[in-house]
Order: structure tokens, then C-alpha cells, then sequence
């Protein structure tokens, strides 16, 4: 009996370091990875309204009815993402609860705002269909043109003093999480970010 | 002089992966004979032949491993043809083409050669190797069968991870250009 253990254990021995060297391999391909894949950022076009410049102050009606403020200092110390989105765009669709998932996680608090211009009646079908009426939804055509939006999704974060803080064309949630990322580093885009790390 | 323990580990674990390499090939064939054609270390009209018995020979090693009294005769027809796949591999190694399937598994996990390859056919040669030599006699009790199905589950397990590793490794370096 006891040949059988002493046995066993020297196997369990050999499996274990076995185990360590995959472990160790398999940490150093993920340390590669980290190297490799550079982060990835939202696309940011030429805009009318660059990062840094204050966001234009604006009172507009949403869809419930309800006064919402864009721009302009904040009251609650809360930022705000602007996103701008159609119901015929799949993409937008997709990407909707991420947008909802990342700005309850950010901290400070951001607001999310959703725009979008077109007839009132297919835009609340979207917002029952998707369950989206807690979220202000506003209509308006005059704001979209503000921001220079070309391509959908577009999301522009404004910070709580009223400044546009980062912005970009949005496929992902990495893209999404770009803008925050773009914030917190102070850059204008990851793509500024990259490009001054390279130098 | 070794434990029978680790014999039996072992052999099993070799007729497993003999096994299963031996049905990869013959499951398809056709994809089999192109990659040998890949390795161009054989002249064409060879190629189709030598793609046939080759899972023929995995597949008698594989039963020649569970089977005792052909055990040890299994084992030493096992060394050769790991050689030939080592050499295989290296000579392509050598010739700076690595981005050729490996081969030896399922044409969906395509491995492309790298010099883990070597290492790992390396391994299994000691391991046939290691069959060859005299066995101990002791009585087998229960934790022996224990160790032995826990020691093939495991190895199993680490076969498929490095089978992982060997496939996403390569194709990191790809990611980013070589350094």
C-alpha cells in the first residue's frame, strides 16, 4: 500500500510541475497580448465642436415632455453622454444596453442622454420596444447638426463643467469605454493618445 | 526499473493520443494526403501511399499498446515514427516554412509547426522509450487504478491545453509583426 501512494504522489509531483509550465506558458501569451493590442478608441472625425471647447448650452423637450438641459455647468457634479441614434441603425441597437451598463458603472455619475431626429411616432415605438423610457430620448435635428454627426452611433461625453470631454463614432463597448478612457487621461482620443506615446 | 503504475500510465496515455491521431486521419483523408503533399519531403507518386499507412500504423500501435504481450513491440514501433514525424517537422523547420499544418491532429485545430512541436514529439519519444524498460512486480491495489484514470484524465487535459498554446502562439507572433 504504501509503494501504491508513495508512487502516486511522485505522479501527482510530475502533473503538477506539468500544470506549472502550461500556466507559465500560458501567462506569458497573455503578457504578449497585453503588448500587442494596442488599445482601441473611438473614431473621431473632424468635428464642428472640438474636444475642449465648452459644450453649447441647450434647453430642448424629449420625448416625455420633460425640460432637458445640455451644456453649462452641472448642478450634481454629473457628467453627461450624449448619444446619438436611429431606430433603422442595427448597430445602435445593439449597443444600447452597453451604453446603459457603462455609464451606471462609471463613477462620477453620467447621465445618459439619447438623440436622435425624425417623427415623433417611430421613435416611441423604439423606446417601448426597447424599454428605454427612464432614459431621456430627445428629438431634434438642430442638436445633431450641432455636434457635426455624420455616422450613427455617435456618443459625445461632456464633463460636469459643461466641456466636451471626449466624442467619436461608437461600434463598441471598447470604443465606448475609449471616451471615459480619453477623460480620465486628459487626452482628446486614444488616437491622440497612441500617436503622443509614439513620439 | 519502473513502477507498473507508470507503465500502465503512460501506455495508456500513448494508445489514447495514437488512437485518436489515427482517426483524425483517416476521418479526412483527403485533407491528410495534401498536408503530407506539404511537407515536400516525398516524391508525388509516394505521397497518396504513405498518407494511408501512416494512420494504419498509429492505429496497430494504439492496440498493440493495450494489448500486453504486444506491448513492448508497440512501444518500439512507436519510437521510429515519432522520429520520422520529429524529423518530418524539423526538416521543415529548418527550411523557414512553419506556417504548413502540423498535421497530426483534426483539420479543424490546425497547428502550425513551431519548435514546440519538437519538444513535444521529443516527450512522447522518451515516453515509448521508457515502456522498454524492465518492469517491477508488486501487487496493484485500488489507489493504483485511482492514479492511473486521475494521471490520464489530467494529461488529457494538459494535451489539450498545449494543443491550445501551440495553435494561439504562433499566431500571436503574426499580431504585430515579429519582433
Amino acid at each position: 500500500m504504501i509503494d501504491a501512494l508513495l508512487i502516486s504522489n511522485g505522479v501527482l509531483w510530475l502533473l503538477v510541475i506539468g500544470l506549472a509550465l502550461t500556466v507559465l506558458a500560458l501567462t506569458r501569451q497573455v503578457g504578449l497580448l497585453h503588448e500587442r493590442i494596442s488599445p482601441v478608441g473611438a473614431l473621431s472625425p473632424e468635428a464642428k465642436i472640438k474636444v475642449g471647447d465648452p459644450a453649447p448650452e441647450l434647453a430642448l423637450i424629449d420625448l416625455h415632455d420633460h425640460p432637458v438641459q445640455i451644456g453649462g455647468a452641472s448642478k450634481d457634479e454629473s457628467r453627461t453622454l450624449l448619444f446619438f441614434l436611429s431606430p433603422t441603425c442595427p448597430v445602435c441597437d445593439t449597443l444600447l444596453p452597453t451604453v446603459e451598463r457603462v455609464a451606471r458603472t462609471e463613477v462620477p455619475r453620467v447621465r445618459v442622454i439619447l438623440a436622435s431626429d425624425g417623427l415623433p411616432d417611430e421613435h416611441r415605438a423604439f423606446v417601448a420596444e426597447k424599454r428605454i423610457s427612464h432614459l431621456p430620448y430627445i428629438l431634434s435635428a438642430p442638436l445633431g447638426m450641432t455636434y457635426g454627426v455624420a455616422k450613427l452611433p455617435y456618443a459625445v461625453l461632456i464633463d460636469a463643467n459643461g466641456i466636451v470631454a471626449a466624442q467619436g463614432l461608437v461600434n463598441t463597448r471598447e470604443h465606448l469605454e475609449s471616451l471615459f478612457e480619453a477623460q480620465r487621461r486628459g487626452v482628446a482620443s486614444i488616437q491622440d493618445y497612441l500617436e503622443e506615446k509614439a513620439k | 526499473m519502473i513502477d507498473p503504475v507508470v507503465e500502465l500510465s503512460i501506455c495508456f496515455a500513448l494508445a489514447l493520443l495514437f488512437a485518436a491521431a489515427a482517426w483524425h486521419k483517416v476521418s479526412d483523408r483527403v485533407r491528410f494526403g495534401a498536408t503530407v503533399g506539404a511537407y515536400s519531403l516525398l516524391p508525388p507518386w509516394l505521397v497518396s501511399p504513405v498518407a494511408r499507412v501512416l494512420p494504419l500504423l498509429e492505429a496497430c500501435i494504439a492496440v498493440g499498446l493495450v494489448y500486453p504481450p504486444t506491448r513492448s513491440a508497440a512501444a518500439l514501433a512507436a519510437v521510429p515514427l515519432l522520429t520520422l514525424y520529429t524529423i518530418a517537422i524539423a526538416a521543415n523547420l529548418a527550411r523557414g516554412r512553419r506556417e504548413i499544418d502540423c498535421g497530426c491532429f483534426a483539420s479543424s485545430a490546425r497547428v502550425p509547426l513551431s519548435k514546440w512541436l519538437l519538444l513535444r514529439n521529443g516527450i512522447l519519444i522518451v515516453g515509448s522509450c521508457v515502456l522498454l524498460l524492465p518492469i517491477r512486480t508488486r501487487a496493484l491495489v485500488w489507489v493504483d487504478g485511482a492514479t492511473i484514470v486521475m494521471t490520464l484524465t489530467t494529461l488529457s487535459l494538459l494535451w489539450a491545453t498545449g494543443q491550445r498554446l501551440a495553435q494561439t502562439g504562433p499566431a500571436l507572433r503574426h499580431f504585430g509583426g515579429v519582433r
